[in-house]
């Protein structure tokens, strides 16, 4: 019977395809939750900016100030839960380390909003 | 990239690979696999039954050999120093078939018994049967063909456990079904590494020509096969023969039995060392294969503890803290699973490795699935396979302590 050592080579071959489609599908998991914290990030933003809006506001007219500390509560409690969701996908994201980044962006803007509430 | 991921994606790398090549193999050659050549001429034949200590199994292991349909020259018992009535049994024996030869000598090892076999025999080619096994009637027919190419020093064959009713036993069929199915795949490409005391044909001009089995190592079945191909000989599989043995009934003779295999396969790598890596199967793959099998169990068994004692300090601080200042223990954050990639990647690989199993039991004769319900076959996936690396451990010391006793 013949040898069939050619098939170290095949196999070779279809584990690099399969391993990289493996790594690029991977890749795409994460950077497709990266983009999700960056949409929740840059929601976030945009209701702090609205809040420090509110609060300047305050100063020039007389707006009612129980809703503005309700809002501020909310918006306590909804940047917490994003956080926590950040933390999970740090843990699970294996390549793309970008996350990393978008982590310590979410934490300054919550130390803002911490500031200014 | 954390350490941790990088050894996870060689695991996979390495799993993907070795899947990918025994599924390739059996599926180039599944037609075949029960293939095997019928012999152009009769060969002589002389069997040898090392024995120690197997009073239990003597007598039925000979009458198996003598029931066999293939003209047998002479059946050798090498009893290496009893203590039990095993040469009482073979005496006995003597008497019933007049082909028996009984050999008692000082207890010296397997290896070394079988040698003094070898130079007593006179048949063209030697038959090994371990005095507790039993090969099928047909097992010499199917075994000889291959001895009309010339290249061949060495065949073996399947052999299955006897005793299958406890649940270590089940283990081990499923297990030495696996073996043996890799086995014949890796003989397609030459690789076969061993050829097991159960029941193995050799050519005797082969063994001769290096002066037979090494009686230091531990496990000389496999110093034998790496021995006849580091010589330019060829081994071969066939896995429509058949031999049935006495399989461990408990975890201690288990342990030990893995633990001997393991020894004396790092002994073979020690021997052969001068070989790793360099022209023929032994240095490309075989020693390769052994040595990545091991470093690959000692690697998943040292991130297995790291991330248990990670986890239990961590925890236990946790705690320690928390309760103090009131912090809860648990939170519904903490029930939230956010899988990573290599989760997913280990899942599938898990699937595929346990549908190649299926593939192997449904294609081994007489070893049907439904003998395995779906426990016995998770529970051999996730638990039994994990006890490797841990005998690896205890292996290493015995290897570096050089305790070379046979249990």
């Amino acid at each position: 019977m013949k040898n069939q050592k050619y098939f170290f080579l095949y196999a070779l071959i279809l584990t690099i395809v399969i391993f990289n489609l493996g790594i690029f599908m991977g890749y795409r998991l994460e950077s497709s939750r990266i983009d999700k914290i960056n949409g929740m990030y840059l929601d976030a933003e945009t209701e702090l900016l609205d809040q420090m809006i509110q609060k300047d506001a305050l100063s020039i007219i007389d707006l009612n100030c129980e809703s503005l500390v309700k809002e501020n509560i909310l918006f306590g409690d909804k940047i917490f839960e994003e956080a926590l969701t950040i933390q999970r996908y740090e843990e699970a994201n294996k390549i793309n380390d970008d996350i990393i980044f978008q982590h310590r962006r979410f934490d300054l803007l919550r130390t803002l909003f911490w500031i200014t509430a | 990239m954390k350490i941790l991921s990088i050894i996870y994606l060689f695991y996979m790398f390495v799993s993907i690979y070795t899947l990918s090549f025994f599924l390739m193999v059996y599926f180039h050659n599944r037609k075949t696999l029960f293939d095997h050549p019928e012999a152009k001429r009769k060969y002589s034949i002389s069997v040898l039954v090392p024995a120690f200590n197997e009073e239990k199994t003597i007598q039925e292991t000979i009458e198996a050999i003598f029931n066999i349909d293939y003209p047998i020259e002479e059946v050798i018992i090498l009893n290496d120093g009893s203590k039990d009535r095993t040469r009482e049994i073979s005496e006995e024996l003597l008497k019933k078939y007049p082909k028996l030869k009984l050999v008692n000598k000082e207890n010296s090892g397997k290896g070394d018994s079988i040698n003094r076999g070898i130079k007593m025999a006179v048949g063209e080619l030697i038959v090994v049967v371990d005095a507790d096994s039993y090969p099928d009637k047909n097992s010499f027919n199917k075994l000889t063909g291959y001895f009309d190419d010339e290249k061949i020093g060495a065949v073996t064959c399947v052999f299955t456990p006897r005793n299958q009713k406890k649940f270590l036993e089940k283990m081990q069929v499923i297990e030495y079904n696996i073996i043996a199915f890799t086995r014949k795949l890796l003989g397609y490409i030459d690789g076969v590494y061993v050829t097991p005391g159960p029941l193995a044909m050799y050519r005797k001009s082969a063994l001769e020509s290096f002066g037979g089995f090494d009686s230091g190592n531990m496990t000389e079945d496999i110093e034998i096969a790496w021995h006849l191909i580091h010589n330019g000989w060829k081994v071969k599989m066939s896995l429509a023969t058949h031999a049935t043995t006495t399989a461990p009934d408990n975890l201690k003779m288990w342990y030990r039995q893995r633990r001997r295999w393991n020894v004396g396969g790092m002994q073979c790598i020690e021997k052969y060392r001068g070989s790793f890596l360099k022209k023929g199967i032994l240095g490309t793959f075989i020693i390769p294969f052994f040595l990545m099998s091991y470093v690959t169990g000692l690697l998943g068994l040292g991130v297995f503890l790291y991330l248990s004692i990670r986890g239990i300090v961590t925890n236990y601080l946790f705690v320690t803290y928390s309760i103090p200042v009131g912090a809860p223990l648990l939170t519904m954050n903490d029930l939230y699973i956010t899988p990573s990639f290599l989760n997913y990647l280990g899942v599938i690989l898990f699937v595929v490795a346990f549908l190649f199993t299926l593939v192997v039991l449904s294609n081994m004769k007489g070893t049907t699935l439904k003998k395995h319900t779906p426990i016995d076959l998770l529970f051999f996936s996730l638990v039994y396979l994990a006890l490797y690396p841990f005998i690896i451990i205890s292996s290493l010391y015995n290897y570096f302590k050089r305790d070379n006793r046979w249990r």
